[in-house]
């Protein structure tokens, strides 16, 4: 939950929009523009899709 | 979106099994054969890195295409796409993606990676945005043309550019419009509105696409087709300024594949057709021929009908037609023959293959009667269970997912773009009524006592001479086609036979069959180069054959003329590669069948030979064709026929194209 952008080998900024998709995908959520790049790590985004999933 | 493909039924089980092969030539088609099911963009991504890791350049049954994509956005996320569709093709793709925006640059500069990569063809990925870019809202008309002129200008001599890099193919991607109405409906009249001059930037571009012989990717027409919304998704273009959403990128991929394939001769050339519940609603053994649900003023009718329309439309633009149905032949025929909404006559239907047996076997029957691969056939089957069948036994003819309501059937046949073309010729006009004339061919042979008396019946001429202007399309289409009675399977782009029809050095023929029941069309193409070692010697480059005319001995009669032709300039020799492919198999013995000797050289790791010819030691071939040399200036006059003993116009071969209209 705590694992950030700089903690991941080779990630890039490829990986993080596939990744996005994914979640996205996955839960049939829509994060905000803003949202997407302001999340400081993995924690942040499920706190965001366990909110619009609420 | 591509609903034409079948559902992975298990995507992580097979894509594991797959990579667990032991041999990496089994893993790839484990993953080719999984590439060939519904993806989406994730899946598609995970494909891909399989694919990475098996790391091969090469392998048996695929076709290597090195592709450029120049792109004025994000296209990370492309290049798996299109080298996932290419597997379902049977392409292996090396993808280069130029760092985005860098393209004029990496264009000019000889010492690019983008040189260095040499590509076969270069696809350009730009916006609307910058070409529109300085167009004001309130600029007048020609204000509009302007912009745009001088926008297009310089993107014709970047293809010109690209083409330079060892005469890539050039694909241009039309312009998506993601404007919103700053008018309304009003845009329309507006002539500096986005969608105004998006749209004639579309037009201008296809135009000099069109004189360029450039060829296009139609994002455009895709977007209308599925919705703006399906291709763009403005939070991606502000996260990453991708203009081509994520989960449109499978289809992107496609697009991009089909044309790829399409100038590899990959096309499908067959559309195979079911009948009970596909060409027509009911079963025409059950119901009869007045219970069958077909034609006007039923809804279901006429969607069954549309699929008749569209079948002919296709037929019209050189789709060779078939049936294949389990039905008995005298009743589905009594259809076609005595039904009045029928759109497809028995002239229509080049095969029809009606009877009990499995369809897998009289697909087969129908590829072998037609002369053509197995893998260029697509069949359109409303059953589930004859379609898995069909895949399972046969699983390189395309047999696409068909919707429970025959209302969709021709959009999902038509979204799976099998057809894909990269030209248009009068020879695709009337291959129909070759195809018929060849049925009636087989019935004059069926009476003829003997092969000879057959030929001697057809009294044939074969009409030759250098490529033309007016032919050029046919003769790029021929080569890059044929796939059986074909040399070297060496394919050439549209610019390339233009240059050569203008190199003195280059000696090109063209042939035409025509016989007593009608003309074959343009039917074969033979190239020939003086070798580098020896200006007296020449190498036939490539010479290919129509599998339409096999056996009518047009390939000894073309030696003959070449052989002529050969001597006119003051050659001794003719040499030639015979390299073998999954397809020509049926040439194998054509050059020692010639006189050709072979040269004894170091093994190829294609397994080519070369062959050759003495013009000293050669025997002109009786055969029962009459040469007759092209007429380049006027109406072709048929009484103008030399004997082929006596054959005094080859001298004219070397001219190039003279006082041709075009």
């Amino acid at each position: 939950m705590e694992t950030r952008r700089e903690d991941v080998p080779n990630w890039d900024s490829f990986n993080y929009i596939n990744f996005i998709v994914a979640v996205e995908m996955e839960f049939g959520v829509k994060f905000k523009v803003a949202d997407i790049e302001s999340f400081p790590n993995a924690g942040a985004i499920v706190q965001e899709t366990t909110k619009m999933l609420a | 979106m591509m609903n034409w493909l079948p559902i992975a039924r298990d995507f992580r089980g097979d894509l594991r099994a797959a990579l667990d092969q032991a041999k990496p030539t089994d893993a790839l088609e484990g993953l080719a054969s999984l590439a060939a099911c519904r993806l989406g963009f994730l899946e598609t991504v995970q494909l891909d890195r399989a694919l990475a890791r098996l790391g091969l350049k090469e392998a048996p049954g695929f076709l290597p295409v090195r592709l450029a994509v120049l792109a004025s956005s994000t296209s990370d996320h492309l290049p798996p796409a299109i080298r996932v569709a290419g597997l379902r093709r049977k392409l292996l793709i090396d993808v280069h993606a130029g760092t985005y925006g860098q393209y004029r640059q990496d264009l000019l500069d000889p010492a690019s990676t983008l040189h260095r990569f040499q590509p076969q063809a270069v696809l350009f990925s730009l916006t609307a945005r910058e070409a529109i870019a300085g167009i004001a809202l309130a600029a007048t008309a020609a204000e509009v043309d302007n912009g745009i002129a001088r926008f297009t200008a310089e993107l014709r001599s970047l293809w010109r550019k690209a083409r330079e890099i060892g005469d890539a193919a050039v694909i241009q991607q039309t312009f998506i419009d993601v404007s919103e109405p700053v008018f309304g409906g009003y845009d329309r009249i507006v002539q500096g509105a986005p969608a105004t001059i998006i749209a004639r930037l579309n037009d201008q571009v296809c135009e000099a696409a069109a004189r360029d012989g450039v060829l296009i990717l139609d994002v455009a027409r895709a977007s209308q087709r599925d919705g703006i919304d399906a291709w763009f998704d403005v939070g991606r273009w502000l996260q990453g300024k991708l203009e081509i959403a994520p989960q449109a990128a499978p289809l992107y991929g496609d697009l991009a594949a089909r044309i790829l394939a399409a100038l590899r001769g990959l096309s499908k050339k067959c559309l195979v057709l079911d009948l009970d519940n596909t060409l027509w609603g009911g079963v025409i053994g059950d119901d009869g021929l007045d219970g069958i649900v077909l034609g006007e003023g039923s809804a279901a009718g006429e969607a069954h009908l549309a699929l008749q329309h569209y079948a002919k439309q296709l037929k019209n633009r050189g789709v060779i037609l078939a049936v294949c149905s389990k039905n008995d032949a005298k009743i589905a025929e009594v259809a076609f023959r005595d039904h009045p909404e029928m759109v497809l006559r028995p002239s229509d239907i080049a095969a029809f293959q009606a009877n009990w047996d499995d369809k897998a076997q009289n697909l087969k029957a129908i590829a072998s009667r037609l002369n053509i691969g197995v893998d260029s056939l697509v069949f359109v089957d409303d059953n589930p269970v004859e379609r898995a069948r069909v895949r399972q036994s046969l699983p390189m003819v395309a047999a696409p997912e068909m919707p429970d309501d025959p209302a969709h059937y021709v959009r999902s046949l038509a979204d799976a773009g099998y057809f894909e073309a990269v030209a248009f010729t009068a020879d695709d006009q009337s291959r129909a009524e070759q195809y018929a004339a060849n049925a009636e061919r087989e019935a004059l042979l069926e009476t003829a006592e003997s092969m000879d008396d057959f030929l001697r019946g057809l009294k044939m001429t074969a009409v030759y001479g250098p490529f033309t202007a007016v032919d050029h399309a046919r003769v790029v289409q021929l080569i890059n086609k044929t796939n059986q009675f074909n040399t070297t399977t060496r394919r050439y782009a549209g610019h390339e036979i233009a240059r050569m029809m203008e190199d003195p050095k280059a000696v090109t023929l063209q042939f035409r069959l025509l016989d007593r029941v009608g003309d074959n069309g343009l039917v074969s193409t033979m190239i020939l180069r003086p070798t580098r070692a020896d200006d007296e010697v020449l190498e036939i480059e490539n010479w290919v054959m129509s599998c339409r005319v096999f056996g009518r001995e047009l390939e000894f009669e073309a030696m003959n003329i070449a052989v002529d032709a050969a001597r006119e300039r003051g050659v001794r020799a003719l040499v030639a590669d015979y390299t073998p492919t999954a397809k020509n198999d049926v040439i194998s013995k054509l050059y020692p069948s010639l006189g050709f000797t072979e040269v004894a050289q170091p093994a190829s790791a294609k397994g080519t030979t070369r062959w050759r010819l003495h013009l000293a030691d050669y025997v002109t071939r009786d055969t029962h064709i009459v040469g007759q040399e092209q007429q380049n200036d006027g109406p072709r006059d048929t009484r103008q026929i030399h004997p082929h003993s006596s054959r005094p116009a080859a001298r004219r071969l070397d001219r190039v194209d003279d006082g041709d209209p075009a």
